[in-house]
């Protein structure tokens, strides 16, 4: 690994985790407001986390084991907004009474 | 634990009265009992307290579940190992499996009493959260310890399983992000006491910062090969620690205070001074280290070859040295956040209780 291509690779690394974390905010505050362009927003930033894993994966150095890695997880990283907020919305939704 | 300092060779007093010698746990011998007794206290206070109340909640069961392993990692910092490797592999026990197994489980239950407090949530719904929590942290914390296996003289499968589940580790961060972001949303970011809200969401995406992206930016055995003990990692420490811990306890302390000082609301301008001046002293110091850490994994290690000589003019390239003036100047602006926090905490309330106690007197009339 040249020089060079440590910095890129560590920063797109970095690119893929923030890109995750505002996928994750985007969508949380779309449903919130119920605002398209918010949950719009989100999946562009989810498309632009999969274009980095794409760019990890596509232009590295790193051995193939990690970008496979990198790839799965962020087809990982996908559901875990919406799974995440439809199950709090239930866990908060008051218990029915028992008969 | 740094005033005292030894020239020459080293003794078993010196362990005793200087220090262990071992980074994180050097503190010597008597000052490292006293941590054991602290603990101790702590157990017996969980423990008599569930006795008393002859009731063991989801919350306390996991407590002192968790206070096991925290009472006994803390154990390995005791013995003098001679062999390096042997002495690295339970040292690191100690220091990842207390940060990020141990401590996350109790930074979780502490949260988890704060929210049925702060937000009034229902203890069914935080019990079940801090379920999930445990098994998310620990699946992913536990074996995450290979990551600090890959450069101490360990078998090479630990470059796998370290990188592996460090790579897993931003996930469950992510879900408590969405988590914070739905609590501030759904209570529209009101509550009796907003620093302790405000501080509360600062942890969630503090850890997620500092844990999962600078955390992942250098974790994988290639990249970590170049930047393993530079001041890249410090910075990734600093910001990780202060996201999952820092920001937790300082939300809590403002909950206790809440209570002690028995106010309905948690008001006042010092607390947003405190917030603001911490957060961006902090993220201003762990962006500086970044930069200082960039500079020495590109200078010092892969452009240098990590020899003496490269090391030294690594630490001489004007990228490394900006960055740490940098790191000092935000230093002040902590501290400066700090000395206000400070003064938060020892004034909170106080002033409404004093002119609470003049105005009765102004009402009851001359004596």
């Amino acid at each position: 690994m040249t020089p060079l291509q440590l910095l890129a690779t560590s920063f797109l690394l970095g690119f893929f985790v923030l890109l995750a974390g505002c996928y994750g905010v985007l969508y949380c505050l779309g449903r919130l407001g119920t605002s398209v362009t918010m949950l719009r927003g989100s999946y562009i930033a989810y498309v632009l986390q999969a274009l980095v894993a794409v760019g990890i994966a596509a232009s590295t150095p790193l051995e193939l084991w990690w970008k496979v890695l990198v790839v799965a997880s962020c087809i990982a990283y996908l559901p875990i907004p919406p799974v995440t907020w439809r199950y709090l919305e239930k866990l908060h939704q008051p218990k029915e009474p028992q008969p | 634990m740094f005033i005292f300092v030894q020239y020459g060779p080293a003794t078993q007093t010196t362990l005793w009265l200087i220090n262990q010698g071992r980074k994180y746990v050097e503190a010597p011998r008597w000052a490292a009992l006293g941590v054991v007794l602290v603990v101790l206290v702590f157990v017996y206070n969980v423990v008599a307290t569930a006795v008393r109340a002859k009731k063991v909640t989801g919350i306390m069961a996991v407590l002192m579940v968790d206070l096991v392993p925290l009472f006994a990692l803390y154990l390995i910092a005791f013995p003098s190992i001679t062999n390096m490797s042997e002495d690295l592999y339970w040292w690191w026990w100690l220091v990842h499996l207390w940060v990020e197994a141990t401590w996350e489980i109790l930074i979780g239950c502490i949260m988890a009493l704060a929210l049925m407090q702060l937000l009034g949530t229902s203890r069914r719904i935080v019990e079940t959260w801090l379920y999930i929590e445990v098994a998310l942290v620990l699946g992913t914390g536990i074996l995450g310890l290979g990551h600090h296996y890959f450069w101490i003289g360990t078998p090479s499968y630990w470059l796998a399983i370290g990188g592996f589940f460090s790579a897993l580790e931003p996930l469950p961060l992510l879900g408590m992000v969405v988590h914070a972001v739905y609590d501030a949303g759904t209570h529209r970011m009101k509550t009796t006491n907003k620093p302790a809200f405000y501080w509360m969401i600062a942890e969630a995406f503090g850890n997620f910062l500092g844990g999962g992206l600078f955390g992942f930016m250098m974790t994988l055995p290639q990249i970590n090969l170049f930047t393993h003990g530079t001041q890249w990692t410090v910075s990734h420490g600093h910001f990780a620690f202060w996201g999952a811990y820092g920001c937790g306890v300082l939300s809590v302390i403002y909950l206790a205070l809440q209570k002690s000082r028995s106010l309905q609301e948690v008001q006042g301008t010092a607390w947003k001074w405190s917030f603001a001046l911490l957060n961006i002293g902090l993220v201003g110091m762990v962006g500086a280290l970044l930069v200082s850490g960039i500079a020495q994994a590109f200078y010092e290690r892969a452009m240098g070859g990590s020899t003496l000589q490269a090391f030294i003019e690594a630490q001489r390239n004007p990228w490394f040295v900006q960055g740490m003036v940098m790191r000092l100047v935000f230093g002040f602006v902590f501290v400066a956040g700090y000395v206000v926090l400070v003064y938060d905490l020892l004034t909170l309330g106080r002033q409404r209780t004093a002119e609470k106690a003049l105005t009765a007197r102004v009402a009851r009339g001359p004596a």
